[in-house]
């Protein structure tokens, strides 16, 4: 349908980054969830065109994302330090907050959906989907409905979104209107006010979805105090995804031990090169292929563990075809930033280490990697000083008694440091440690050994 | 240009040719006016395609230069908070181009009347939808 309204985009669009201001084509929308938006890349608005209040609150929502959001496509996410779905909900946040600042009353935005949404999130046990959602219904019409249906499938989590609200609405209530709104460029490429404003709003969400559900009022409270500034993010009681970095850069490993190559012994069942008999002085005329050095090394690389590019020189040598990956979480990233490394493999290796990411994050994921890649008869070695902690870094019992169960069902060998790892794939050489050096994973490997 | 009848088109079309035709011969004097040295035509026109004048007469420029946005010091006769939405409404499209004398007109309206009436009598139906851009626009 064409559209007969007038909307004036271009008058809009008064900003400080070099705005797209010419080209743009109204589309007509409606007030429907979903069903208006601001799309830079194509420059369209779309829009309902209709006559009443709701409308033209839409409207003046599209108009506010034309003024104030992000129109750059070429701007590097991974420095955001947030996940796409925080700055999604941040973003409508920030927006919603202004519409009272045109003129427009946010509380009419609504289309009768929250409160289904609320509750389904709810029943589906989506912790992080509600806390991302809420903030974008915070101050609109649609807030209590999906509260109200939140509580009716987990009223705990109703409890939890209370200080939620209380933290972003400081943020935006303690900022200048001229910062919140300020297109200003930042060195990034955004505008000011998203860069400061929506980017912390979207970092406070991902903290609070990253931490576990809560079922108690205990969780709450644990919740609410990680939102304060300076608080510890709560315990999330999960992994959090394995991002393997791919753009890492690898060198051959120059080492003859290991190589394709061959070697020659005086008895065997090759006579390869029977003039080796007058050249060589023990006539050792059997080739023997050099045996290729298997096995998967995981290396814990958290702020507790230390890896240094001797001891992974030293291991390479000594077993050049083993595969090593490096992993470490930073506490609380939902971004997608890589948090493991193949170190080596396939006969080459990293050029430089990546360092670690302070906490583990990762542990489970990794030993799951570690099982899949390893082949028939490879051996896996796990370097861990036995602390699994989860996404947000705190230690748990549960990822803990996982990974004990990961270890034994793929006899996995615990080892403290790329020296034994070393010793024992190079010259297999039996590691003599106790289950009690390797903390909660070895009392976890003993408890289930003990039930078993 | 675009506005020229057929006999001032075809004069025009002979004085913009070649040094030779153009010249022009007063029917009551009976002067024949001829160009001077350097001599040059100048031509302005509000058509949104070039194209749409005679092949033969854009033939005779061969420079062609668009503008779509008012001068700066055009836009000084503006009061400061409708300069900047004047400038980038110029470059709006089609029926959403508003040109700078809308703006002086809504100014000049405002200033005895409130922006709302002023608005109605420049936009209509759509002045609520100008209003709102110029609010979003002063954030």
């Amino acid at each position: 349908m064409t559209p007969t309204r007038a909307i004036f985009p271009e008058v809009a669009v008064a900003r400080d980054d070099n705005p797209p201001i010419s080209g743009w084509r109204i589309e007509e929308g409606s007030s429907r969830r979903g069903e208006a938006s601001c799309d830079f890349g194509r420059r369209v608005l779309r829009v309902p065109l209709g006559n009443d209040d709701l409308d033209r609150t839409v409207r003046m929502h599209e108009l506010l994302h034309l003024r104030l959001s992000p129109h750059r496509t070429d701007v590097d996410v991974s420095t955001f330090d947030s996940s796409t779905r925080s700055r999604e909900c941040a973003e409508e946040l920030r927006i919603n907050w202004l519409l009272g600042e045109v003129g427009c009353d946010p509380a009419i935005l609504k289309d009768g959906s929250e409160r289904f949404s609320g509750q389904r999130a709810g029943e589906l046990g989506n912790w992080p989907e509600v806390v991302y959602f809420y903030a974008a219904l915070i101050g609109t019409g649609g807030e209590r409905d999906f509260i109200a249906g939140v509580r009716k499938a987990q009223p705990d989590w109703a409890r939890a979104l209370s200080p939620l609200r209380r933290e972003l609405a400081e943020i935006l209530s303690r900022t200048p209107l001229r910062d919140i709104t300020s297109t200003t460029p930042t060195e990034s490429g955004l505008p000011e006010g998203y860069a400061t404003v929506t980017l912390a709003l979207a970092r406070l969400l991902d903290r609070a979805a990253g931490a576990a559900a809560p079922r108690n009022s205990d969780d709450v409270k644990r919740i609410k105090r990680s939102l304060l500034a300076g608080g510890r993010r709560a315990p999330s009681g999960r992994f959090a995804d394995l991002v393997i970095d791919g753009d890492l850069t690898y060198e051959p490993i120059r080492s003859r031990v290991g190589s394709r190559g061959s070697t020659y012994q005086v008895s065997g069942r090759e006579c390869r090169d029977p003039s080796r008999v007058w050249r060589d002085p023990t006539q050792r005329i059997f080739r023997h292929r050099a045996k290729r050095g298997g096995g998967v090394v995981l290396v814990d690389q958290s702020g507790s563990m230390d890896l240094s590019n001797e001891e992974l020189d030293a291991l390479l040598r000594v077993v050049p075809g083993v595969t090593i990956l490096g992993y470490s979480h930073r506490p609380g990233d939902l971004s997608g930033r890589p948090n493991a490394w193949v170190l080596a493999d396939c006969s080459r290796r990293v050029t430089e280490s990546p360092r670690g990411n302070v906490g583990n994050g990762v542990d489970g994921p990794a030993l799951e990697w570690a099982a899949r890649r390893a082949q028939a008869r490879d051996t896996i070695v796990w370097i861990t000083d036995g602390q699994v902690t989860d996404s947000n870094d705190h230690p748990s019992e549960e990822l803990s008694a996982h990974c004990a169960d990961l270890v034994r069902r793929h006899r996995v060998v615990l080892a403290r440091n790329l020296e034994e790892a070393t010793l024992h794939l190079g010259r297999g050489q039996k590691i003599t440690r106790k289950l009690g050096d390797f903390g909660r994973l070895g009392r976890a490997l003993t408890h289930s050994a003990v039930v078993s | 240009m675009d506005r020229a009848s057929g006999d001032v088109l075809s004069l025009l079309l002979a004085m913009t040719d070649t040094e030779g035709s153009a010249r022009w011969h007063h029917p009551t004097t009976g002067e024949v006016v001829t160009p001077r040295n350097g001599f040059s035509v100048v031509m302005t026109t509000n058509l949104e395609d070039i194209d749409l004048l005679p092949p033969a007469l854009r033939d005779r420029f061969p420079v062609a230069i668009e503008i779509t946005a008012p001068t700066l010091r055009a836009l000084e006769v503006l009061s400061p908070d409708l300069r900047g939405p004047a400038l980038r409404a110029a470059q709006g499209e089609g029926a959403r181009r508003l040109s700078l004398r809308t703006f002086m007109t809504f100014d000049r309206l405002r200033g005895s009347l409130d922006g709302v009436r002023a608005a109605e009598i420049l936009f209509g139906e759509n002045a609520h939808d100008f209003l709102d851009a110029l609010r979003v626009g002063s954030l």
